[in-house]
């Protein structure tokens, strides 16, 4: 998709909001700061329209916010670019890759519109991806907790009152039980991060506990033993040098060689991989 | 000296100071020379572009300045060292962020630690700041170290030689201690393992060679 260089001018009455645009809510929020902003520096982007100069009305695909800070303002035109007709799916990539890459898109908005070039691709979360430019976690978070969040996660995602990471780690513990899902929902914020790893897990290796026994787990701290060992200076250096040469912490090479020299000797049973 | 020598010195004190594990200065004085070469170059992105670290790694040295003056005095003094504590740090109110310097100080919170507080301090905001330390503190796994040593044929009194260690490390930092068959076992939380490695750099010694030398003293 081109979008055209030459910035016109154009009449606010001229143009109309795409149902391609994928803010679907919170639009008029911290309208009055960026009509604020707008007025003391200028608009500092165009939006763009799509179609081309000259035959109104035009269809805004990015930029809605700014348009509706002009109207707030009374201005009667708006700087902004073409980027010709669009098939409607590339209307949204347009719309979505603009506001992706700023906060402050809503959580709703952005699974709904990430839902549908995911079907749109035939559930191909790669090519999702690649066309917004965003991490493929970042793609497969937000389908996860559209696929399998309960609606009731989705309500208060969408009101901003729980996070996106506690929603996908009841997921993980609720293993598909919606119910002790909401149960969990409710209970997780109030544990720190330390302990909601340890429900995550518990939840995971015990899919029949109840959500109150996954809190109670969660609650407990774990002993983790290291053991210092004394080593000969030549040694140390050595775990030193490989460290350095190996991005790798120092703990992590002693366990590895140590590891790998006890399956060697058969004093340790080789992990099986795969 | 001119303009275009300090900047030669800023930008090669800073690679030194951002691209190595070992830094020579303190976050204080690397947040100087980053504004200094912000103000010289004019953006943030050319001191990036220039030192070769991100703008948002570049954000994270810059914390400092959002830090209170009393803490900043420790950074200065390198008692606060690591630029993700700043980091965390950065969003607290003065009186909390004095109260996690002295947890830092001390070894007993990590920037893991910090980084968790945030949230938890929103979901619970009716505890103070020691409360929420304390439910971390008590939340996270319990690292334990364990050191195995000899003890010669003539010991007799294990609770001396645990007078001992509690004295270095303190009490509470001890997990438990036990000598059978001349064989010593001190398990140590990670800030006990801390104060011992500290004692054991001020004599000089490596830490096999600094406990021997309490176990045979």
């Amino acid at each position: 998709m081109a979008i055209s260089e030459k910035i016109y001018d154009i009449n606010l009455k001229d143009i109309k909001i795409s149902k391609d645009n994928v803010r679907l809510t919170d639009k008029e929020v911290g309208i009055d700061e960026l009509a604020e902003s707008i007025e003391k520096h200028g608009l500092l982007q165009p939006i763009v329209l799509s179609g081309s100069y000259g035959s109104p009305p035009y269809e805004l695909i990015v930029g809605q916010r700014r348009f509706l800070a002009h109207k707030k303002l009374n201005r009667n035109s708006i700087r902004a670019v073409f980027c010709g007709k669009l098939p409607d799916i590339e209307s949204k990539i347009l719309s979505l890759a603009e506001n992706m890459h700023r906060v402050e898109l809503n959580h709703a908005d952005k699974v709904e519109a990430i839902t549908a070039l995911y079907l749109n691709y035939n559930k191909d979360d790669r090519r999702v991806a690649q066309e917004l430019g965003l991490p493929l976690r970042t793609i497969r978070d937000y389908i996860k907790i559209e696929e399998q969040a309960t609606s009731k996660a989705k309500e208060l995602l969408r009101k901003g009152n729980v996070k996106k990471a506690d929603v996908k780690r009841v997921i993980d513990a609720a293993q598909g039980d919606a119910d002790k899902a909401d149960r969990l929902l409710d209970k997780m914020a109030k544990l720190s991060k330390y302990e909601k790893a340890r429900a995550v897990n518990y939840g995971k290796s015990h899919p029949e506990s109840s959500d109150d026994e996954i809190i109670e787990e969660a609650k407990k701290p774990r002993m983790e033993f290291t053991v210092i060992l004394n080593l000969p200076k030549e040694l140390d250096n050595a775990l030193n040098k490989a460290a350095d040469q190996l991005s790798m912490e120092r703990e992590s090479v002693a366990v590895t060689a140590l590891s790998e020299w006890l399956e060697d000797n058969g004093f340790l049973r080789r992990k099986v991989v795969g | 000296m001119n303009r275009e020598e300090m900047r030669e010195i800023v930008i090669a004190r800073l690679i030194a100071n951002t691209c190595r594990k070992k830094r020579p200065n303190s976050l204080i004085e690397i947040a100087r020379d980053i504004r200094w070469l912000e103000n010289d170059l004019g953006s943030l992105k050319a001191v990036s572009e220039t030192i070769g670290i991100s703008t948002d790694m570049l954000g994270q040295f810059l914390s400092v300045e959002r830090l209170s003056p009393e803490v900043q005095n420790l950074v200065a003094e390198r008692k606060i060292d690591l630029v993700n504590i700043v980091h965390y740090m950065r969003n607290f109110d003065s009186e909390a962020q004095q109260v996690i310097a002295r947890e830092v100080i001390e070894g007993r919170l990590s920037g893991e630690d910090i980084r968790a507080l945030a949230p938890l301090q929103k979901s619970l905001p009716h505890l103070t700041i020691e409360q929420l330390i304390s439910r971390i503190q008590k939340s996270r796994d319990v690292k334990v170290y364990v050191a195995y040593f000899r003890v010669p044929p003539e010991f007799k009194n294990s609770n001396e030689l645990k007078g001992k260690f509690e004295k270095i490390v303190g009490e509470t930092e001890i997990v438990s201690f036990t000598v059978k068959d001349y064989v010593g076992t001190l398990e140590l939380t990670s800030a006990g393992l801390k104060k011992l490695r500290e004692a054991a750099k001020k004599r000089n010694l490596s830490l096999r060679k600094f406990v021997d030398m309490i176990v045979s003293e």
